[in-house]
């Protein structure tokens, strides 16, 4: 007898319906699954004959095949198992398959028969609700996630038994509420600095706030010790709350990497990550046999830090000018092109040389001319391109007037900014597209003709005078004004990266 | 005459001691061998009376010559098995390839401010345009790691130098030599850059754009380095000889200890071109040369560009730079900026004014070309500032 039930794989970042096909035959006794089954797939035979066995049924001694369809779709991973179990025992006439038609069924089973939590069950769900489904069975690890899906009844079972008692209607498993994420200003992670703890940089902060407001790519550069590191951290702490399409984009990417995703709710904190320079490209980037989402869709909606940006490896570096024109990480395979999304703020943090005292008025660099440069040009021309604003931090300290102002401070004036450019365009200035330079977007004819003299002046390219433009808007958002002014485009271009004198 | 021998490249001996190759092609091939100088070169010639009995000669007519290096007699050996006339048709050939010429000391184009010097380089390699050797001329010489006081101030010596009619003379380095270059250039004033290798290979490769900039602009690229010689360290003692040579006053504008700028300033000094050195703050590693050749009395001190306009003769044929009103705060920043240059920070002190408008306010200024940072934390007044408020 034949019997299909549904689950979902991840493709990319993204879930698929897959429909798990079961025939029982007379023949010889034996268990095979078709469908372009990775290897932790095809375990699934033995982990399925134990729970079964387990859960007190019987595995028919029979020619069971098991089909996973769509079948030129490379499938990987656990969470078919509770689907094939399933499948199998009403193909063996031991479970009745009426509710099985509109219910998905995802986990991994455990030798004794319980589920065990999958990666990505937030895309998974969401698949199968674009399949049709109006139930989906969970393992209990992974329902609260799953429960963010809407339109879709989201149950949590313990065991395969507790599974096929729901479906028999012997005993139905409660229906997990949506958890609800308070929204508001989230409160600074442990982990990340308060602005009133770093002293003076009167300059370094008010660039890092238009950075943090627009979403611009930050560099900070300058001498060891002036606090580029805090700096560049505590930009994270103000940066504006993720609104709710954010918070689905963001939760999807972290399930699927099998991150947590605390405190990414709607209006929850967005996610700042800081990788190691050792990083390779892969683990940066994303891809692999299996692919998996990098460091950068990570930080998608929110920020990628580069501590020591010069340290990392050139091609790494590299491989981030795709997303940070594009906003997603494209990886060709032989079977299919993936895009994942990561849409994030580039923070930059190095020395001006090796020895980190070049260009430092008044002390003496001590590199020799080659590694210098040979150092210096590991930015290379296009990623410097991609850098909105650059702050050359002073080593002079210098003791601040009265107490330095505090994140929450800064971040109240951030979401204001972050308010105006959601009213107005619906996405952070950063990505404003240069087709929207006009008036509905507070570009008015003088302040057009003011970018196009500084151009003019200062010898800019059409890149850098559009990023321009839009960190101008940004200034100008902050300010709460509804017309970009000249003089916003002033400080836009005072903070522009150059490159230093040869 | 000095220093050259009885007789030119294509002087009485050439006929009779070749029939096959010219006086001028042995002069040109004689210059290429390798570890022959312009000291050696003069030496032979005084005892060979022509380079074509020098060649003829080959290594055993090096003997007695004071300090050649090891393994010349060899190379010299080893070129001689090829025709001169080749050789130097070649090394034409090559340098018309990258639109040079070759010069010999005896040539109308060869710059008489070289003749001057005993002894001379037998053979330049020159791009560009040669009347540049007959203008006045002044060496501007500095550090690769020059800070924005020291580029700062090369930009200003180069553009009024180049203002008032005077051909700037460098080494086309990283540093002060690219400011000095780059602002005569700006101001539209002619440059002469001296190479250390030569004219198909420039260095430093960064500043190519600048060295065909300077050719545009009616100067011109020189160098003792023939093209084909082979791949070394570049010969930065012999070129800084030669911009002394062009010049009739060479400034260093920021030198530490050890700089190669100090050695242009030696050779200055030992052919007798008048020396001037810009002084720096004493704590500074980057000017403690120049400090040290002011101290020393070896150096005129330099306390303006005017002033050192002055003392070579010349005045400023400044024109007040076309500068529309500037606001209060730009007013501001400017006063402060003239009196002394400072970062961003230090300005927000100085003015009480906040980041937004320090920073707006100073790319204003950027953009009118009234301030520079060059790349730096500290911002610089330029030139045209200091004309605009009087201070020059």
């Amino acid at each position: 007898m034949l019997a299909t039930t549904l689950s979902a794989s991840i493709v990319g970042v993204d879930g698929v319906p897959v429909r798990v096909e079961v025939d029982v035959a007379f023949g010889l006794p034996g268990l095979t699954i078709v469908g372009l089954a990775g290897s932790a797939v095809l375990e699934a035979r033995e982990r399925v004959r134990a729970a079964i066995r387990n859960s007190d049924f019987v595995v028919p001694p029979r020619r069971i095949t098991v089909n996973l369809a769509p079948a030129d779709l490379p499938k990987e991973g656990t969470g078919h198992d509770v689907a094939i179990a399933t499948a199998l025992l009403v193909a063996s006439e031991q479970l009745s398959g009426d509710r099985l038609g509109r219910t998905a069924l995802l986990g991994e089973l455990a030798l004794d028969g319980s589920l065990r939590p999958v990666p990505g069950v937030l895309a998974l769900v969401s698949a199968a609700r674009a399949a049709g489904a109006v139930e989906a069975i969970v393992p209990c690890e992974n329902a609260a996630e799953a429960a963010a899906v809407s339109a879709i009844t989201v149950r949590a079972a313990p065991t395969l038994r507790a599974t096929v008692r729901h479906l028999a209607g012997v005993e139905a498993l409660a229906p997990v509420a949506a958890l609800v994420v308070p929204s508001g200003t989230p409160t600074l992670a442990d982990d990340v600095p308060d602005l009133g703890s770093v002293v003076g940089q009167p300059v370094a902060r008010r660039v890092l706030e238009i950075a943090a407001a627009g979403r611009h790519n930050l560099a900070l550069t300058g001498p060891p010790g002036v606090g580029k590191t805090l700096l560049a951290r505590a930009t994270a702490g103000v940066l504006p709350p993720l609104t709710e399409a954010e918070s689905t984009e963001v939760c999807r990417i972290h399930s699927v990497a099998g991150a947590p995703r605390d405190g990414m709710g709607p209006g929850g904190r967005r996610p700042v990550r800081a990788p190691h320079h050792t990083v390779s490209t892969q683990a940066l980037v994303g891809g692999g046999p299996r692919v998996r989402p990098g460091e950068a869709s990570l930080a998608h909606r929110g920020a990628l830090f580069l501590d020591e940006t010069l340290q990392f490896r050139a091609d790494a570096l590299d491989a981030l000018r795709g997303p940070l024109d594009a906003g997603a990480v494209t990886i060709a395979r032989v079977d299919a092109v993936l895009a994942l999304p990561a849409r994030f703020m580039l923070l930059a943090a190095y020395n001006p040389c090796p020895c980190g005292w070049w260009g430092v008025d008044g002390r003496e660099c001590r590199c020799e001319d080659g590694p210098r440069r040979r150092y210096q040009a590991r930015l290379s021309g296009p990623m410097r391109d991609r850098i909105d604003l650059l702050v050359r931090l002073d080593p002079v300290l210098r003791d601040g007037s009265g107490p330095a102002e505090r994140s929450t401070v800064v971040a109240r004036r951030v979401a204001r900014a972050w308010d105006a450019q959601l009213a107005r365009q619906g996405i952070a200035n950063a990505e404003l597209p240069a087709d929207d330079f006009d008036a509905a977007h507070g570009f008015e004819r003088r302040v057009l003709a003011r970018l196009e003299e500084r151009a003019r002046q200062l010898g800019l390219s059409l890149r850098r005078l559009h990023r321009a433009a839009r960190v101008a808007r940004t200034i100008a958002d902050l300010e709460g004004s509804t017309p970009t002014l000249p003089q916003h485009v002033d400080e836009a271009l005072f903070h522009r990266p150059t490159e230093a004198a040869a | 005459m000095i220093g050259v021998g009885p007789s030119g490249p294509t002087g009485r001996a050439a006929g009779r001691s070749s029939t096959r190759a010219s006086e001028r092609e042995h002069w040109i091939a004689l210059s290429m061998v390798p570890g022959i100088g312009p000291a050696a070169f003069a030496q032979l010639l005084r005892r060979h009376e022509s380079a074509a009995a020098a060649w003829a000669a080959g290594s055993a007519g090096l003997a007695g010559i004071a300090r050649l290096p090891a393994g010349v007699g060899a190379a010299f050996d080893a070129m001689r098995r090829q025709d001169p006339r080749t050789l130097a048709r070649q090394v034409i050939e090559r340098s018309a390839r990258v639109d040079g010429r070759v010069l010999t000391s005896h040539d109308d184009d060869y710059p008489p401010a070289l003749l001057t010097l005993d002894p001379r380089p037998a053979v330049l390699y020159v791009a560009g345009d040669a009347a540049a050797f007959r203008e006045r001329a002044v060496a501007i010489v500095g550090t690769r790691r020059a800070s924005g006081y020291g580029l700062s101030t090369a930009s200003e010596i180069g553009a009024d130098l180049a203002g008032a009619g005077v051909v700037v003379v460098s080494g086309l380095a990283l540093g002060i030599d690219g400011a000095a270059h780059r602002a005569a250039v700006a101001s539209g004033g002619r440059s002469v850059a001296v190479l250390p290798s030569p004219l198909d290979r420039i260095y430093p490769p960064r500043h190519r754009p600048l060295a065909r900039d300077i050719v545009r602009g009616g100067g011109a690229l020189v160098t003792e380095v023939p093209i084909g010689a082979a791949v070394g360290r570049p010969d930065f003692a012999r070129r800084n000889r030669v911009i002394a040579g062009l010049s009739e006053a060479v400034v260093v504008v920021e030198a530490p200890d050890h700089s190669g700028a100090l050695l242009t300033a030696a050779a200055a000094n030992a052919i007798g071109r008048e020396l001037y050195s810009v002084p720096g703050p004493i704590d500074a590693m980057a000017s403690r040369g120049t400090n040290r050749l002011i101290a020393d009395r070896q150096a005129e001190l330099v306390t303006s560009s005017a002033g050192l306009l002055r003392q070579i003769g010349l005045r400023l044929t400044a024109k007040p730079p076309a500068v529309t009103s500037l606001s209060e705060v730009e007013g501001q920043l400017l006063r402060h900026l003239l009196e002394r240059s400072g970062s961003i920070e230090e300005l927000m002190e100085r003015t009480r004014h906040p980041a937004a408008a320090v920073a707006s306010g100073l790319a204003l200024l950027e953009a009118r070309g009234l301030v520079n940072s060059f790349g730096g934390a500290t911002v610089h007044p330029t030139l045209a500032a200091r004309r605009l408020a009087g201070v020059v």
